[in-house]
């Protein structure tokens, strides 16, 4: 027997080994499940690392972002010290490798596999891999974000990979379409369930495995979403006394936006919480109360202290988070405008769908609740996976913003949903979720 | 539920009369449609109970009825008489063009999407296989009609070879009732069109009394009507002039039931004909046209199969048609019919303005210092604008143009660049120039990718079946 | 207000009652929050009838044929012993069920072993006998009856308790007890409409959550009731059977919230005048008058009791009525929750209408936002088509 591991890095550090030798072991497909910030990318890069040695190994990514950012870990590892690894980035036509990565020694971008065949690794998302030539094939290859992917984009990779690491974060957006799914649904191997549930249900024998420690949630984040979102649970890296926010200048703004900020400082959490009034996707009042609680963010010269150090808060660093592209292009606007008026760099705060959150990772995050000022809470906006996306891409703190009314709305609510049986059906209600984490914020009410 | 759409629903309620939300017609209407209602048993969709079609208006429509739905041998007897007169339908629509495309294809119309899908997907299923040489076999016909109606139960969005009549008029008209009132097409026309001296409610309502339109039929008729007549059948054994006599009162009253439900699809046609066609309605048609070929071909060379469950790979492929034909069909509609586009004026998506200046020298220099031609047009807003910078917009009249929204400055003004589509010599044209009315749209030319067919299903995809009670 | 508050029973009067089924509690969770449904489903009033008795339209018929088709198909499925359902649930579930050892607690069952039962004691009498049969099921599993079949059970509904007539089969393998529900909509190429198996699944969430509340009663944990339940379907458009299992798990949660958040019926009867009460329902042989009359008492009485009109609203028998008087009121809630959620605490389309037009001006922030978006897509219309619309 080996001595239970102590410490979140060990206990982290045994669950890789234990993937590690499930692959040495020779199964043809093994699944991870990564709560937010487990090291997912992490474990992707080191398994690349160590398996390229036997063969190249494609990495299968789902943006062009993410495959810009998995090379970017790799420079990253080999700068603090890793083994060099001869990286491949295989792109579309019109892609443009970004200006700091374009030059990397040891990296070959390419529209086509002939230029990279001498990599070590080659990084490309499934859209791109859908387009080479199926003859080609790989003993191995790892897919990131398995529950981002769709089943259909799993088929070229079926195709040409004869075993598969497959890691992805369960809490995650499921994918979607555009189109009317009803001819989908109900089906076994649908082409719109993620590539994760088609793995486990083609390959019973798959062997599925979980991260247990999220190095980016704080404490005070960790337990909420674990209970709330996430099957097997997970605790966070840290200690409380680890991570911490303080102010070097006093409020710009009295009142609201200015308790939000101290709030989220002392204790992780904040949710403000406008006047229960009925109002549209784009309420100016809620854009609002964003633009002022990004503006107090960056007046207030924070400075962020974590496992790594002290260091001052950069407006990259604090993301808003939305539920519609209107509400982004508003809240962009708002900024654009704040910063033509006040000159602070309030309009370099990243804005965004969580569909586009998804995966990434900021200090602070502003969130606008999914159902703020709305009447009738709709299947859509009761989404668990958006939910946990929004409230999981922080390091340090996260400040909800929201109309008040949300529980009259879940109560209001009726769930009658269609229900495709043969469907594995949701372990996670996004109702429940709702309901749950509003328990949590009106704690951290200002 | 978009402002536009919800102040069109305000409207319909308070002027009692649906309102139009296009100003053209988005689906091709044949010259020649076949227009069929059906029932089947109530609880049993794979028994048909009667079906009522036919090609012209003025002329008294076919009808089959089944005088006891649960017997194989009369359901095949009575779908054969459908099965013959489809047959002959489709075959009008076997004229070639030059190029091997059918120059016309059929039109099937049908009151509501739950014929349709009862149609393609019940009676189409469960007739398409049937073999015609064991015992009791069903008329050749039957089989043959179940692979067309299998065809037609299968289209993709966009198609005008199956028309719901139900969803044909919510696309170009809002009611103000609940959504899921507008299923009824005898109440749904009384809001469009109301008879004299009644509104749109008090129309609905009317219609709502009407007897339904089917796949599913009245229960308290079932039980007052039908359930007698499938006795008097049963009690009329094998005398051939009783039985004729059940059949003759079961046609009567399934007439009464269903001819109106049929003339309500003619009603519905009338509504969606006085529309103008969208510039891309022929389009779509054409390309229906070639589907309807293909499959025409492959039923002449015996070749039309269908699978009952498809497999992932053809799901996928499937999955990949239907969404850039929805993609397609919501642009189309956008850029040939101003009011659709209005909707997302109204939402802020979209920029309509008068042209105020262009500047199309402008040159601006790229990430590599180089210099490029990057026109800019200023306009004002009709409405207010408040995307931000760098938001992507087209030309909505050439929608090959790709903008850029620029800062803005305090002057209320809206400034965008050409990206590309109208900033070289020869494309220069498709600038507007000052003083135009123009919309700027999100919708851009559909972009095509490449991407190899994955041929046969990979290990990730194959399932062990297991073995089941169903096999 | 009033000195002497309605009771559920003095509301109710001589109207005919009809008890609560799954299918009706899952029915009144599709229109939550609305007052005069769930004063009218606590006291048990017969629904189908009341609604037909307003609206003049008969309400409450099922086509024969559909009756019948059901039937045949669950007589099939229970035939031989439950020798189907065994088959199925040993396979789907898992299960090593040895013998079957069936128990009905139907009234008809009932009434045979306990005549002279009726009423109200009948309900409390199988109530009880069911909660007997569970007790030894968990307690003597090698003996006991292990499939009881038409049980009644309890649920609090709207801080009433009402009897619950159980349609579902309940198994009990091991101290285990497995719900299994029959139904006869067909499951086509491994598919079944994904609407019915929607109330299906909301119904079985009833069922499993009353079975669990009568276990804990008894001292066992909750989780002796499993909720991955076995749905048996007609296959294809035979009557062979076919089965799908599911974990209901999320629905029956989220059904104990749901029941929390019912307005109690208590409360609401508080709020009306005393003596407000239904009328009798006419006998078969009324006059049109007597009907009228009684018409226009319900309707009174109903009017005292609040609606929510909501898309919901169309499975619910007082439909038509209510939508004649949301329509008669103008509301905004006659055009379904899209339009009303759009429009804010705006209720009435010439408010809206109003507002848009700047013919009235918005007195709330809400009023505004509401204002200028119908404004907006107003004029986004008319530029559409030239000023003409
Ligand atoms: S129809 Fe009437 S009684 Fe029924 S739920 Fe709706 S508002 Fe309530």
């Amino acid at each position: 027997m080996h001595a239970e591991p102590v410490t979140p890095a060990e206990a982290a550090a045994a669950t890789r080994e234990q993937i590690w030798g499930t692959l040495t072991a020779g199964a043809r497909s093994t699944l991870v499940d990564s709560p937010p910030g487990a090291g997912k990318s992490t474990l992707v890069r080191e398994i690349g690392r160590r398996a390229h040695r036997r063969a190249q190994v494609p990495i299968v990514v789902q943006t062009n972002d993410q495959a810009d950012d998995m090379i970017r870990g790799y420079v990253a590892d080999q700068r603090r010290g890793a083994a060099p690894v001869r990286l491949g980035r295989l792109h579309a036509g019109d892609y443009l490798p970004p200006a700091d990565i374009r030059t990397q020694q040891g990296l070959t971008f390419s529209k086509s596999l002939t230029d990279l065949h001498d990599c070590d690794v080659i990084v490309a998302p499934a859209a791109k891999w859908a387009t080479v030539d199926f003859d080609h094939s790989w003993p191995f290859a790892i897919v990131d974000e398995a529950y981002q992917m769709r089943s259909d984009a799993l088929l070229p990779i079926g195709a040409m990979m004869s075993s598969l690491l497959l890691v992805g974060d369960p809490g995650q957006l499921a994918p979607f379409t555009t189109a009317d799914d009803t001819r989908f649904r109900g089906r076994p191997l649908s082409p719109l369930e993620t590539a994760a549930a088609t793995i486990l249900t083609t390959q019973p024998e798959t062997v599925r495995l979980a991260l247990p420690v999220s190095w980016r949630l704080p404490s005070q984040a960790a337990d909420l979403i674990s209970d709330a979102f996430y099957e097997v649970p997970f605790t966070a890296g840290t200690q409380p006394h680890q991570r911490r926010l303080s102010r070097g200048i006093a409020s710009l703004h009295r009142g609201r936006a200015a308790d939000a900020v101290n709030t989220a400082a002392r204790r992780g959490w904040a949710y403000v919480e406008l006047d229960d009034v009925p109002m549209p996707p784009t309420d100016p009042d809620a854009v609002q109360a964003i633009v002022d609680v990004v503006e107090e963010l960056i007046s207030a010269d924070i400075a962020l202290e974590d496992e790594y150090g002290t260091r001052p808060l950069l407006p990259s660093d604090i993301a808003v988070g939305v539920t519609h592209r209107d509400q982004r292009d508003h809240v962009r606007t708002a900024l654009q405008v704040a910063r033509a008026r006040t000159g602070m760099p309030v309009d370099e705060v990243v804005v965004d769908t969580a569909n586009v959150l998804q995966g990434r990772e900021f200090q602070i995050v502003v969130v606008w609740h999914p159902l703020s000022g709305r009447r009738d809470a709709s299947q859509f906006h009761l989404d668990a996976g958006r939910l946990c996306v929004l409230l999981s891409r922080h390091r340090q703190a996260c400040i909800v913003v929201s109309r008040g009314g949300i529980r009259d709305q879940l109560a209001g609510h009726s769930p009658t949903e269609p229900v495709w049986l043969g469907e594995s059906a949701p372990t996670l209600d996004g109702w429940h979720a709702h309901l749950a984490v509003l328990d949590h914020l009106t704690d951290h009410a200002v | 539920m978009n402002a536009l759409r919800t102040h069109q629903a305000l409207q319909a309620a308070a002027e009692r009369r649906a309102v139009t939300t296009t100003t053209r017609r988005h689906v091709h209407l044949s010259s020649s449609p076949l227009v069929v209602v059906g029932y089947h048993l109530a609880g049993d969709p794979g028994a048909p109970l009667a079906l009522v079609w036919g090609t012209a208006r003025d002329e008294t429509p076919h009808c089959m009825v089944v005088p006891e739905p649960r017997n194989r041998a009369l359901r095949f007897e009575a779908l054969d008489e459908f099965a013959i007169d489809l047959l002959a339908y489709l075959s009008r629509f076997e004229v070639r063009d030059d190029g091997g495309t059918c120059v016309d294809a059929p039109q099937l119309v049908v009151p509501n999407a739950g014929t349709a899908e009862w149609l393609g997907g019940i009676v189409g299923r469960f007739t398409r296989n049937l073999r015609t040489d064991g015992d009791a076999p069903p008329p050749a016909s039957v089989p043959l009609a179940g692979k067309h109606l299998s065809f037609f139960g299968d289209l993709l969005p966009g198609s005008s070879l199956m028309i719901a009549a139900t969803d044909a008029l919510t696309l170009h008209w809002q009611t103000g009732q609940l959504p899921s009132e507008d299923l009824n097409l005898a109440a749904l026309l009384g809001w469009i069109d109301p008879p004299d001296g009644l509104d749109g409610p008090a129309a609905a309502r009317l219609g709502e009394q009407a007897p339904p339109a089917g796949p599913d039929s009245d229960p308290n008729w079932d039980a007052d009507v039908l359930a007698d007549l499938i006795r008097s059948w049963h009690v009329a054994g094998d005398d051939p002039a009783a039985q004729a006599a059940v059949r003759g009162e079961l046609e009567g009253e399934i007439r009464e039931q269903l001819v109106p439900a049929w003339m309500d699809c003619w009603r519905a046609l009338d509504q969606l004909v006085a529309l103008p066609a969208g510039d891309h309605v022929a389009g779509r048609w054409l390309s229906d046209r070639k589907v309807w070929t293909a499959h025409s071909a492959r039923m002449a060379e015996g070749r039309a199969f269908f699978r009952n469950i498809p497999t992932p790979v053809q799901a996928a492929g499937r999955l990949r048609f239907l969404e850039s034909r929805t993609q397609n069909l919501q642009r189309e509609m956008a850029w040939d019919d101003p009011l659709v586009m209005a909707a997302l004026v109204a939402s802020g998506e979209a920029l309509a303005g008068r042209v105020v200046a262009v500047d199309a020298d402008r040159q601006t220099f790229n990430a590599n210092g180089r210099r490029q031609r990057r026109p800019m047009i200023t306009l004002e807003p009709t409405l207010d604008f408040a995307r931000p910078a760098g938001t992507n917009l087209y030309l909505s009249r050439h929608p090959s143009v790709k903008l850029e929204v620029l800062p803005n400055d305090a002057s209320g003004l809206i400034r965008v660049e050409v990206l590309k589509g109208a900033n070289q010599t020869k494309t220069l044209g498709l600038l507007p120039t000052a003083g135009d009315e123009i919309v700027l749209s999100p919708y851009g030319r559909p972009e095509f990718y490449q991407r190899s067919t994955v041929q046969e299903i990979p290990w990730t995809h194959l399932q062990l079946v297991e073995d089941s009670e169903e096999s | 207000m009033t000195n002497t508050p309605v009771t559920l029973e003095g509301f109710r009067g001589e109207f005919p009652r009809q008890p609560l089924n799954a299918r009706r509690v899952a029915g009144a969770l599709e229109a939550p929050g609305c007052q005069r449904r769930t004063a009218l489903d606590a006291a048990g009033v017969n629904l189908d009838k009341l609604g037909s008795l307003i609206s003049g339209e008969p309400r409450d018929r099922q086509s024969p044929f559909a009756l019948t088709r059901g039937n045949q198909f669950e007589q099939q499925v229970v035939a031989n012993g439950m020798a189907e359902i065994v088959a199925l649930a040993r396979r789907h579930l898992d299960l090593a069920i040895p013998e079957v050892r069936q128990h009905d607690l139907s009234a008809a069952a009932v009434r045979e072993a306990y005549p002279g039962v009726t009423g109200a004691r009948m309900n409390e009498l199988r109530a009880r006998l069911t909660r007997q049969r569970t007790e030894e099921m968990l307690t003597d599993p090698a003996q006991a009856y292990n499939l009881i079949r038409h049980a009644m059970t309890r649920l609090d509904f709207g801080g009433e308790t009402v009897y619950l007539e159980q349609d579902v089969l309940a198994f009990a393998i091991d101290g285990r007890i497995h719900v299994v529900e029959i139904k006869s909509y067909p499951r086509i190429d491994g598919r079944a409409d994904p609407t019915k198996a929607s109330a299906t699944v909301r119904q079985t969430a009833v069922y499993v959550l009353s079975l669990q509340q009568l276990v804990v009663e008894i001292g066992a944990p909750p989780e002796v009731v499993k909720t991955t339940t076995m749905i048996v379907l007609p296959e294809n458009l035979s009557f062979r059977p076919t089965a799908v299992t599911i974990d209901i798990d999320m629905y029956v949660r989220r059904l104990a919230r749901q029941l929390a958040s019912v307005p109690r019926a208590a409360d609401i009867l508080d709020a009306i005048p005393a003596g407000t009460q239904l009328p009798a329902h006419p006998d078969n042989g009324a006059d049109n008058d007597e009907v009228g009359a009684a018409a226009t008492a319900a309707r009174e009485a109903l009017a005292v009791l609040p609606p929510r009109f909501t898309d919901g609203c169309v499975s619910c028998p007082l439909f038509h009525s209510c939508r004649d008087e949301a329509e008669r009121h103008g509301s905004i809630a006659r055009l379904g929750t899209a339009v009303a959620g759009a429009c804010g605490d705006v209720t009435s389309i010439a408010a809206a209408l109003d507002l848009a037009d700047g013919r009235r001006a918005p007195a709330s922030p809400s009023e505004a936002a509401v204002a200028a978006a119908l404004a907006r897509g107003a004029a986004a219309a008319r530029i559409a088509t030239g000023g003409l619309a």
